[in-house]
């Protein structure tokens, strides 16, 4: 029976060989999952918040490299910096009384932990004898419909302000050198009232859904200001899922199903080689009969 | 006995004791396995001591009435059998001819081909964004010259399902007025479509982006914003990354928005989206480069 041994290993072969065709039909009309990367940056603002302290020069180190990244120069109080995008990692602000040369030990340094996609603001606050460098997180989600807002109370004039958006309390008797933290406000355009103990001031400020401010109350010269940062701004509504733009005229479009026929070959396959084993089978045994 | 045979042992060999019915007509494998191929007329799968190897060598089994060694009549005694690998080696090559059309019927994607040439724009150029949200002009026209696209801008707002509009045209791209502007804080978002029913649209080219080209927007002042391409990515529209898109950020972005991925024909849209996502491009308020040069390193 070696024969017939040889011909049901050849139909196996065949049955075999089909089906593996067929799952390799099946594998190449998969489709492929498309590649992606991480974007792995983030964004760091530096700012000088503190009255009494001269002008700096701020410089950003990425950590490990003596070399500076970003130097501003000449930062004096109030000024806040654009938001600067950097590979996410660790870094080094450091103040230098301005004009002081880089090799110079810096006044002040802290070490700022920069994740991708989130964003800080290092700021110098406090008074020149209490300086020092603060780091913000600052917040890229917004509720729907919202703004974020923190006060941040820079006025050394005034110990202490209470700060309304309307009729929102942001913030009620902040002092010196301290931030509220974010929270949420109803988008609209506001009257912004900051009063300290003796003064106060008074700003139009739009705050738009899915945007956040700071509001940072401080000494303008002679009386009370408000100065408004956006940090971060977004669509005012989100549209809901994806966007259909596309109407196929370039698509590939997938042919008739491989499969049924692939089966039909594979069942015909099958019975031609069972005919063929039945017809040869019939004289096998006359071999080993003699 | 071995080597010859009588009709009048027909009977006894026809009564059963070589017989092989109930046998599997194969080793291993059962008898329904092959049942059909067999004539049920016959006595399948029959031994017979006295056949002789010539007698079966085209595969016709002798007559058992008839079978004599020294003339064999030849008459066909499984024609199921041979019916049946007739009938298999058709179907096969049917299968194959089947095979061979399905393979013709589809359409590979449409080929980007050679990128039209458009001009790098000129005039006046974007400013430093600011820290505070200057007022920044509308958005007129965009042209990305790394993938040949030119278009004046439309303003797209939402459907009533809050969903946010596409061009009629599929040869212009839109705005999202919803978002920021192209130059201020925020991600500013750009729609249009990959292709029409009929070929390629505005956007065909866009997922061909890389990291770096520059894209820019002409507004509504005359002035130009220029970004610098960081990402180009593609999302199913189910899996969406609403935040990443319309989210708040703080510098002025960009994001451009077109269909790709696997098209359904059931429902007439792609499955998934295509967004290119781009940074303003500006001088910063840092020291210039020669003063960050001359620090001791």
């Amino acid at each position: 029976m070696y024969s017939l041994t040889k011909v049901r290993r050849l139909a196996l072969g065949v049955a075999a060989a089909g089906f593996a065709g067929t799952l390799g039909l099946l594998a190449l009309t998969a489709p492929a999952a498309s590649a992606q990367t991480t974007s792995s940056v983030g964004w760091v603002r530096l700012a000088h918040l503190s009255p009494n302290t001269p002008a700096v020069d701020v410089y950003l180190y990425s950590f490990g490299d003596a070399k500076a990244q970003l130097v501003l120069d000449h930062v004096t109080y109030g000024t806040v910096s654009p938001y600067e995008q950097l590979a996410a990692g660790n870094y080094t602000v450091a103040m230098r009384l301005a004009g002081a040369a880089a090799g110079t030990k810096p006044v002040l340094s802290t070490t700022v932990d920069v994740a991708a996609g989130d964003a800080y603001t290092v700021a110098g606050m406090g008074p020149a004898s209490g300086l020092r460098l603060t780091v913000f997180d600052d917040p890229l989600t917004t509720p729907s419909g919202k703004a974020l807002v923190q006060v941040i109370q820079a006025s050394l004039l005034q110990g202490s302000v209470s700060v309304r958006a309307g009729g929102h309390s942001l913030a009620s008797g902040l002092k010196f050198g301290k931030a509220t933290g974010f929270v949420a406000v109803p988008a609209g355009t506001w009257t912004v009232r900051a009063a300290g103990s003796s003064q106060a001031a008074s700003e139009q400020i739009s705050l738009a859904a899915g945007t956040v401010h700071t509001l940072v109350v401080l000494d303008d010269p002679g009386k009370l200001g408000i100065d408004d940062l956006l940090d971060a701004a977004g669509s005012i509504v989100a549209p809901s899922s994806g966007v259909n733009t596309g109407l196929g005229g370039t698509a590939a479009r997938p042919g008739a199903p491989m499969l049924p026929w692939a089966a039909a070959g594979l069942v015909g396959l099958l019975a031609a080689a069972g005919g063929v084993i039945m017809v040869s089978r019939r004289r096998r045994p006359a071999l080993h009969a003699r | 006995m071995r080597g010859s045979r009588t009709e009048s042992e027909a009977p006894r060999l026809a009564g059963g004791e070589f017989l092989t019915a109930g046998q599997p007509a194969l080793p291993g494998m059962s008898d329904s396995g092959l049942a059909s191929c067999q004539d049920p007329g016959r006595p399948p799968a029959r031994r017979r001591p006295g056949s002789h190897v010539a007698a079966s060598s085209l595969g016709f089994p002798r007559n058992v009435r008839g079978a004599r060694h020294a003339s064999p009549v030849r008459v066909v005694r499984r024609p199921g059998a041979v019916v049946a690998s007739l009938a298999g080696l058709v179907v096969v090559c049917g299968a194959v001819g089947g095979l061979a059309w399905a393979s013709q019927t589809g359409r590979p994607a449409a080929a980007p081909g050679r990128t039209p040439f458009v001009a790098v724009p000129h005039g006046q150029w974007a400013a430093v964004p600011p820290a505070v949200a200057a007022p920044v002009a509308r958005p007129v026209s965009l042209q990305i010259p790394a993938v040949g696209v030119r278009t004046r801008l439309i303003r797209l707002g939402l459907t009533a399902a809050g969903e946010l509009q596409v061009p009629q045209s599929t040869t212009v791209a839109g705005w999202y007025t919803g978002s920021p502007r192209p130059g201020q804080t925020g991600a500013a978002v750009i729609a249009g479509h990959v292709d029409s029913q009929a070929g390629p649209a505005v956007f065909f080219r866009l997922r061909l982006l890389r990291p770096g080209d520059r894209i820019y927007v002409r507004r509504a002042d005359g002035s130009l914003a220029v970004f610098g391409v960081s990402t180009v990515r593609m999302y199913r529209k189910t899996r969406f990354p609403t935040a990443a898109v319309y989210g708040p950020v703080p510098d002025a972005q960009l994001r451009l928005i077109t269909c790709g991925g696997t098209f359904d024909p059931a429902t007439g849209h792609y499955l998934s989206n295509v967004i290119v996502s781009a940074t303003l491009i500006s001088a910063r308020s840092a020291k210039p480069a020669q003063q960050q040069a001359a620090e001791p390193g």
